[in-house]
């Protein structure tokens, strides 16, 4: 009764509706079908984990026949893939591929799940991740037998239980036309006619970045290279975090040169026809940036994974490379494309530094080269 | 998953175990009585998949790196990241930019959103389809903008005009208004509608100058949407990646740095998570704080009836001018900036990026070598991916502007303290701790659409609540109470009743869950385990595959689409209610 008088006092009020009336008391008042908004809420979400659930069961319903589950980062190119999965299909085995996150994430969840293992392989982790899958025991050695090796470098330690399968150099990029006269050495580099011009990569967060500042070191020595950077502060313009971010900004003109791959100027001649962007090795020196694959300790099915690795180092798919990820082909007497690369720039002191020192040491370097930089 | 069952015994004892549904009784009361509100598992159903699910992944890290048996990699034990002095260092730079990015974009916004508000003026609508935006566009391509715009070869500098750097902190607060001022006009002009018109008139006749009502009236009236937008844009900022990386150098290492570095350098997942979890419980404890700190509920609020429009005095226009002008420089430049690079990417106008996309001619658009295929470059067709990502906007946004809807119902007829600031907690999970987490417990991405759709509604969760939590508060009870007595039916009475009244909130919140779905990339890119495409998942793949040209045509296609749809939203909500004859008159 009480809340029909409620109504009769405010109904003629309705369009300035209860001003007065203070909130708590408004809420105080019974409504009618109160619970339905808590039912329509439970049963969204309820419906909602319920279909997640059936997603989940749908798709781990495992096919019964011979197959190989291979760890990759998102942008792994799909001909690879195919062309892989075209291989082991002639031995009955099908192949699956989880593609997810960078080579970062890669690693993560092969650490996570080293006590029970999942995967049988894994294809796309840099040197940043080399040194850790040896020391945490990730991996299986396997030696192909007839596989020989691009440059020497490639066939690592032979401690290492991984192989590589693809190649490139860290350097500098220059855009042709904004910058007609590159420079050519270390000591050039720090002319301040260049004043804001190159666009670093951060080594705490990226593999390029951290493969160029161990140039560095390598190059001007363990000694002399915080100084160096200290000098070429002024013609930094800033730190990408990571490689897409800085190339991005070089790609819309904002500084003549990054750091990137050697290779990356292929893309514009290839896909664009553009000669504008080219490779500039200081003193005909880049570091050598090495992708390797391997076999998850704890395969299920060891040879499975062997003729995986094999499939991805067999001369079809390594000819795949050099177009599809902008590397070079691990594998030797693979022919690179025509006009792939312009001879004059090429790198020709390559350097590796050992991991075990780059273990050892970089947490320093870095925190110095930061002190420096910041 | 397994992790049904759990929630339908949460529902049903929610179900069960309430008294105050049956018997009305004031809630503190049923609290005093040991009996929850049943908001209080309406919260639990919310936050149950919102936080939990990534924080047991993050738990779950944590706790399988304690079990590392030493044999491997020498890592740094998971609690020794808390004793580092740069963890405090950055925890401190993390505050110093998202306060000082939050407070800017709310000053900017203040005479922004009054002015969305209060007058009708042309282009009021582009505005904020524009800015919505810009909200969708990923971080890089905010960069791209912002330095396309600002940066040294900018038309700015290349007009003469001497600009300090951008590459400082005020490049970061700059780039972070360009990215939130679109959600803080919304959210600020709502609370500007909300305000009786009555109560300006009184003031005006009781003779208080104009800056006596601002800071006596207006204020006090909209500190709840201040606080609410301050705190949004805060944790947007907080938890900001490659933006703070960029701009801020190498000394800015903010604690969102310092987690993903945490991977990177010492290879710790155990500690990354840990950061993850110290970063989630400070951003929580202040987000509480803040709430806690204001107790009182909006008074005075209507929602407007549009009222004949001031005539503006002349001097007011050219400062509006003026104002709009400085705003339209500082956010809507970049973006058109951007539009103006897809079409003339070497300084002639050019379509070939756009050809390409689309495959029209592939073999005219690349003269050397085999053409970009770039179907097989993101995994699915670009129409396909323009289809799928509004397909996955649509049904994100209206699952969480239902929930919230109905989250804001259930709290408003069972207030439970702090309940609007353990709402917001689901969104300080960052990019890196929620593919983290969420990596970790579906590591095949086996939920995958479901999963994404669901991970998408949490993120999106927060902000839509705040958009509607003061509406529905504000949504006189006395219609319904009048609807329910002459026998109307729920879905009678949400249609001409709930819907008129809260069409511009409603529609607003699902324009911004649509928003934040089209922006999502990382819950897209963890748990789509690259199966689902959605246009931030291909902008990625094209740019990591060099292709920026491609990457920043699917970037201006993006931006038209959504432009339209939100103005199409926009045009939506402004309709007049009454003019339909809706129950306002």
């Amino acid at each position: 009764m009480s809340r029909n008088l409620y109504l009769i006092q405010y109904f003629p009020h309705i369009a300035y509706p209860v001003p007065s009336l203070p909130p708590d008391r408004r809420e105080g008042i019974h409504m009618p079908y109160s619970r339905r908004p808590l039912v329509l809420v439970a049963s969204v979400f309820i419906g909602f984990v319920l279909s997640v659930s059936v997603f989940a069961s749908g798709s781990s319903q495992k096919p019964a026949e011979r197959s190989v589950l291979a760890y990759t980062y998102d942008s792994f190119p799909g001909d690879i893939v195919d062309a892989m999965s075209a291989i082991l299909a002639q031995d009955g085995i099908s192949l699956k591929v989880e593609q997810s996150g960078d080579s970062g994430s890669v690693y993560t969840r092969l650490y996570l799940e080293r006590q029970e293992p999942r995967a049988d392989v894994f294809i796309g982790l840099d040197q940043t991740y080399i040194h850790a899958i040896l020391a945490d025991g990730l991996a299986e050695a396997y030696r192909p037998a007839s596989f020989q090796p691009a440059i020497p470098e490639l066939s690592l330690n032979p401690d290492l239980p991984v192989l590589a399968f693809d190649y490139g150099y860290i350097t500098l990029n220059y855009d042709s036309e904004a910058l007609p006269n590159p420079p050519r050495t270390w000591a050039e580099l720090l002319d301040p006619r260049l004043s804001q011009s190159i666009i670093m990569l951060n080594p705490g967060t990226s593999s390029p970045g951290r493969n160029f500042l161990l140039l560095s070191i390598e190059q001007l020595g363990e000694e002399g290279f915080l100084d160096y950077w200290r000098q070429l502060k002024p013609n930094i313009l800033t730190v990408a975090g990571g490689w897409s971010e800085g190339y991005g900004l070089y790609a819309q003109g904002e500084a003549p040169l990054v750091v990137s791959y050697d290779s990356s100027p292929a893309y514009h001649r290839i896909f664009e026809g553009s000669e504008r962007y080219k490779t500039l090795a200081i003193e005909g020196s880049g570091y050598l940036q090495v992708e390797v694959a391997g076999i998850v300790r704890g395969t299920r099915d060891r040879e499975a994974a062997e003729k995986l690795i094999d499939a991805l180092l067999s001369p079809e798919v390594q000819a795949l490379i050099p177009l599809n990820q902008f590397m070079y082909p691990a594998r030797a007497g693979v022919a690179l494309p025509e006009g792939y690369l312009a001879p004059e720039q090429a790198v020709t002191s390559p350097v590796l530094m050992d991991e075990a020192r780059i273990a050892e040491n970089y947490t320093r370097w870095l925190a110095e080269w930061e002190e420096v930089l910041r | 998953m397994g992790r049904g069952p759990a929630l339908s015994r949460q529902a049903s004892a929610s179900k069960d175990g309430s008294g105050p549904g049956r018997r009305p009784g004031p809630p503190s009361a049923s609290i005093l009585a040991g009996r929850l509100p049943p908001s209080f598992f309406v919260l639990l159903l919310v936050l149950i998949p919102a936080l939990f699910l990534p924080l047991l992944g993050l738990a779950d890290i944590i706790q399988s790196s304690i079990q590392d048996t030493g044999s491997g990699l020498p890592r740094p034990a998971a609690l020794e990241v808390l004793e580092r002095s740069t963890t405090w260092r950055s925890l401190g730079l993390s505050f110093l930019q998202a306060g000082l990015s939050a407070l800017i974009t709310l000053l900017l916004a203040m005479p922004g959103s009054f002015a969305l508000a209060r007058y009708r003026f042309p282009g009021r609508n582009f505005i904020m389809a524009l800015g919505t935006a810009g909200f969708v566009l990923p971080s890089l391509l905010i960069i791209l903008a912002v330095i396309g715009f600002y940066g040294k070869n900018g038309p700015l500098s290349l007009l003469g005009l001497e600009l300090p750097s951008i590459y400082s902190l005020g490049g970061i607060v700059l780039a972070h208004v360009v990215f939130n001022l679109a959600i803080s006009l919304s959210i600020l002009s709502q609370g500007w509608r909300e305000i009786d018109p009555r109560l300006r008139e009184a003031s005006v006749s009781l003779g208080d100058s104009q800056l006596g009502r601002f800071f006596r009236l207006y204020l006090p009236l909209m500190s709840r949407r201040i606080l609410a937008a301050f705190i949004l844009v805060f944790i947007y900022c907080f938890l900001s990646f490659s933006i703070v990386l960029i701009f801020g150098g190498v000394g800015f290492t903010t604690m969102e740095v310092q987690i993903y570095r945490e991977f990177f350098v010492a290879l710790n997942p155990g500690g990354a998570a840990l950061l993850s979890l110290l970063q989630l419980l400070l951003t929580g404890a202040l987000t509480l704080l803040l709430h806690l700190s204001r107790k009182d509920q909006p008074r005075g609020f209507r929602e407007d009836v549009d009222r004949p429009i001031r005539e503006i005095p002349i001097l007011s226009r050219i400062l509006w001018l003026f104002y709009w002008f400085v705003m339209a420089l500082l956010v809507l430049a970049p973006m058109l900036f951007l539009v103006y690079r897809a079409f003339f990417p070497e300084g002639s106008f050019e379509f070939t990026s756009f050809q390409v996309l689309f495959a029209v001619d592939p073999e005219s658009s690349s003269p050397v070598g085999r053409p970009l295929e770039v179907e097989r470059l993101i995994r699915s067709s670009p129409a396909g991916v323009i289809f799928s990502s509004l397909g996955i906007a649509a049904l994100v946004g209206t699952l969480t502007s239902t929930a919230a809807f109905l989250t804001a119902r259930a709290l408003k007829r069972w207030p439970l303290p702090a309940a609007d600031g353990i709402l917001l907690l689901p969104m300080l999970l960052s990019g890196v701790s929620l593919s983290l987490g969420l990596g970790q417990l579906f590591p095949g991405g086996e939920a995958r659409l479901a999963g994404v759709i669901l991970a998408q509604s949490v993120l999106a969760f927060p902000l839509v609540f705040r958009v509607l939590r003061d509406a529905v508060i504000a949504l006189p009870e006395n219609f319904r109470l009048a609807a329910s007595n002459l026998g109307a039916g729920v879905w009678f009475r949400f249609r001409t009743i709930d819907f008129p009244l809260l069409r511009r909130p409603l529609l607003n919140a699902f324009a911004f869950a649509a928003a934040v779905s089209l922006g999502d990339f990382t819950a897209a890119f963890t748990l789509g385990a690259g199966q689902i495409v959605t246009l931030p998942v291909a902008l990625y793949r094209l740019m990591g595959f060099r292709s920026f040209n491609s990457a920043l045509a699917l970037a201006v296609l993006t931006l038209g689409i959504v432009t339209t749809l939100f103005l199409f939203i926009q045009a939506g909500a402004s309709r007049d209610p009454a003019k339909e004859g809706g129950p306002v008159r």
